[in-house]
């Protein structure tokens, strides 16, 4: 049976095929149209699973969309109608690409995709739920789900049995964790929606103690946090509701002025904002998880939605509550509920059992989009003319890799197929030495183009972790998929500067050979030059740009910024070697 | 087989839903999207999503 | 490369003619669309949302009483599978 699981029309529209319950394919839109984020029904998405499947669209079986919209519509509507006339220019903004797709979900389908068959509505939350407790390695497993909104619902608490799944209890708009760190993100002067993370960057350089900062006090009274992790929020301190705009003058007025300007420089101001919103972050979801605890006794959590990409709360989940096992879908956002919302219509209402030993059935890793053989990648260098070097012996590849790392190179290394969610977790990723002092200000001014206070991850094989930092012991899976951030044993701070964070913390990523066993034989023959097996492993893009999908998109980021050479399957490529591309990363980059 | 058309699943809505009070806005809407937006409006990305 | 698997739109002739008929028309008619639509979702929302938002007024007295906990049930998901082909 092919199930496809789409999500589309908000924000990193993302579709996946399951075959019999194996997931065959999975990416986001925002790799093939180039731009980020794209909420755009993910025709390339799906044009692709449906390739990498062997399939058209005629042998789908069934398709599965995230979301109710109607439900999502109305409230929209309750809204409008509760803050009438307040909302009229959003309501204008807003209603048309209701009116002609939001609305029309089975129209697109069949007018986008050929497709005539039986589309299954999941609610938002359900999806989220879905994608984190179907691929896990759990048979049984509390779930726990948080972003800023789907229909109604912005938090769930619920239990996955074999192939059930249901939701008990919620928390409803307008009172969100995932909105609240938003509009903080907003008032910081970020992106919403995008630059969440950077919040929790910032954060590691505020005042992370409750009782000396004083931002945390001011946010506490903002929220109305319950001992079993229930909250609601105060909504005069906001404006989400009715208004483009997040923080309302109250909220401005408490935290001591007015947002902060994109290009005003970042304070120490800022910083202890940063600190108080993810504290306050941290203590409502450790909170949800205690008492998901409490109700279920389930020792295995499985957590979803765009707050389990936070990864300093996330590190703190198994020494913090009573869980013994954690596992979190890598792409958490939106973009995972397209393959939560076909695993629940495969599992759940179609009642196939699950086989978690199955290597596809359960996600042991993240290489679910696009790949290109050598051929092709030597097709494409031969005909754009690119000076390149054949590596046919895998081991002359891995030597030649490590030796260009360990003499201080930055290396594109694009290898395979393209992971499934927002980090580069080895195949797609530009690598670096982490014991070079200056390599952070390399990657930073040369290559990357973003904040200073914005730390670079390290990839290290798996059995080494403990070695280099103080994680939970097993280290959990999560880890694979760099959702956790753990503490730098104090010892190695100082030899790992380009990966230790301000505050002694390192957002690790391990690596299992049997999930990417090129990947981990270059670390560990890195680790034979250097001492220590371990990389600095960062995004292959440049700023305000998705990751690379293709070779061309692979060749341009190299020639356009400062990454030294690129190693792309069996080939390496010098930037020196080739004519500068009139490609000007410097003009590109931006939020 | 459920209703596949938009009117009977908005039918279908107000009836599993009893948002009643929604009914103005959602017929006055409907008569705009024969009058107004037959034609692509162009995408607007979302900057704040709760209201999109 | 990979942007090429999506297939192009089989046109033939008099369609290609059109498609680019209606483009044009797009193009030309832009700035009166947006006037147009502007005025009608106006309309559509101090009528619709306007009368909408009296009776929620009506029907919905707002209840003050802070509770223990602020989790709400979430009605059981329904058994039937035709349930799940509706958008609501």
């Amino acid at each position: 049976m092919n199930i496809l699981g789409i999500s589309c029309h908000y924000h990193d529209a993302a579709a996946t095929l399951i075959r019999d319950g194996g997931i065959v394919a999975a990416a986001e839109e925002e790799r093939f149209t180039r731009r980020k984020h794209d909420p755009a029904f993910p025709e390339n998405a799906v044009a692709f699973c449906l390739k990498q499947g062997g399939l058209d669209i005629g042998e789908v079986d069934a398709l599965a969309f995230y979301e109710k919209p109607l439900i999502k519509f109305e409230r929209l509507l309750t809204q409008h109608v509760q803050h009438f006339p307040r909302s009229f220019m959003v309501f204008q903004r807003a209603m048309p690409s209701w009116l002609t797709e939001k609305l029309r979900v089975r129209k697109l389908f069949k007018k986008k995709l050929g497709y005539r068959g039986d589309v299954f509505f999941l609610e938002h939350h359900l999806s989220h739920a879905a994608g984190a407790f179907y691929p896990s390695p759990f048979d049984e497993a509390a779930v726990l789900t948080v972003d800023g909104v789907g229909e109604w619902t912005t938090a769930a608490m619920g239990m996955g049995r074999g192939t059930q799944l249901e939701l008990h209890k919620e928390i409803r708009f307008p009172h969100s964790i995932g909105l609240l760190y938003s509009t903080v993100t907003a008032y910081l002067g970020f992106s919403v929606n995008n630059s969440e993370y950077k919040v929790m960057g910032l954060s590691a350089y505020g005042d992370k103690n409750p009782v000396s900062n004083p931002y945390y006090t001011k946010l506490k009274q903002v929220i109305d946090l319950k001992p079993d992790g229930s909250f609601q929020l105060d909504m005069s301190y906001f404006d989400y509701e009715f208004a483009e705009r997040m923080p309302s003058k109250k909220l401005c007025d408490h935290l001591g002025g007015s947002p902060r300007k994109p290009e005003d420089p970042v304070t120490s101001r800022h910083e202890n904002i940063a600190a108080a919103v993810q504290i306050i972050t941290e203590e409502a979801v450790i909170a949800m998880l205690r008492q998901l605890h409490r109700t279920t006794q389930c020792p295995n959590v499985v957590l979803s939605g765009g707050v389990a990409l936070n990864s300093v709360g996330n590190g703190k989940i198994l020494s913090q509550t009573d869980f013994q096992n954690v596992w979190i879908q890598p792409n958490a956002g939106d973009g995972g509920s397209s393959m939560g919302t076909a695993l629940y219509v495969h599992h759940a209402l179609f009642n196939n059992p699950r086989q978690i030993a199955s290597p596809n059935h359960t996600l042991h890793h993240p290489y679910l989009g696009p790949s290109f053989s050598s051929d092709e990648v030597e097709s494409f260098l031969r005909g754009q003319n690119i000076v390149h070097h054949r590596f046919p012996s895998r081991e002359k590849l891995l030597d030649e890799t490590a030796n260009l790392i360990q003499s201080g190179k930055v290396v594109g290394w694009f290898q395979g197929r393209m992971e499934w969610g927002p980090r580069s977790l080895g195949a797609r990723s530009i690598l670096a030495n982490p014991c070079d002092p200056n390599m952070r200000d390399i990657l930073n001014l040369k290559v990357k183009h973003r904040e200073i206070f914005r730390p670079f991850a390290p990839s290290v094989c798996v059995e080494d972790a403990p070695k280099y930092f103080e994680c939970d012991d097993p280290v959990p899976l999560p880890t694979d998929f760099m959702l956790m951030v753990y503490p730098v044993r104090p010892e190695w701070r100082e030899k790992l500067p380009a990966v230790t964070h301000v505050d002694g913390s390192g957002r690790l990523q391990t690596v299992r050979r049997e999930t990417n066993a090129l990947y981990y034989d270059l670390i560990k023959t890195f680790g034979g030059l250097s001492g220590v097996p371990m990389l600095v492993n960062t995004s292959f893009n440049i700023r305000g740009e998705p990751i690379v999908c293709t070779p061309e998109q692979a060749y341009r980021c190299m020639m356009g910024t400062g990454i030294d050479c690129l190693v792309m399957e069996d080939f390496i490529i010098h930037r020196g070697e080739n004519m500068k591309d009139t490609w000007d990363s410097e003009s590109v980059a931006k939020d | 087989m459920a209703r596949q058309s938009l009117l009977g699943d908005i039918w279908g809505f107000l009836r599993v839903r009893k948002v009643w009070w929604l009914l103005p806005t959602i017929i006055v809407l409907l008569l705009m999207g024969v009058l107004a937006v037959a034609s692509q409006v162009p995408y607007l990305a979302p900057f704040i999503y709760a209201l999109f | 490369m990979l942007n090429s698997v999506v297939p192009e739109p089989v046109e033939g002739p008099v369609r290609n003619i059109l498609h680019r008929i209606d483009k044009g028309l797009r193009i030309v008619l832009k700035p009166f669309q947006i006037v147009s639509n502007f005025i009608l979702f106006t309309v559509a929302y101090f009528l619709g949302v306007g009368l909408s938002s009296i009776f929620y007024r009506l029907g919905n007295k707002s209840k003050t009483i802070p509770p223990d906990s602020y989790w709400l049930d979430v009605p059981p998901a329904p058994k039937d599978r035709d349930s799940w082909l509706r958008p609501f």
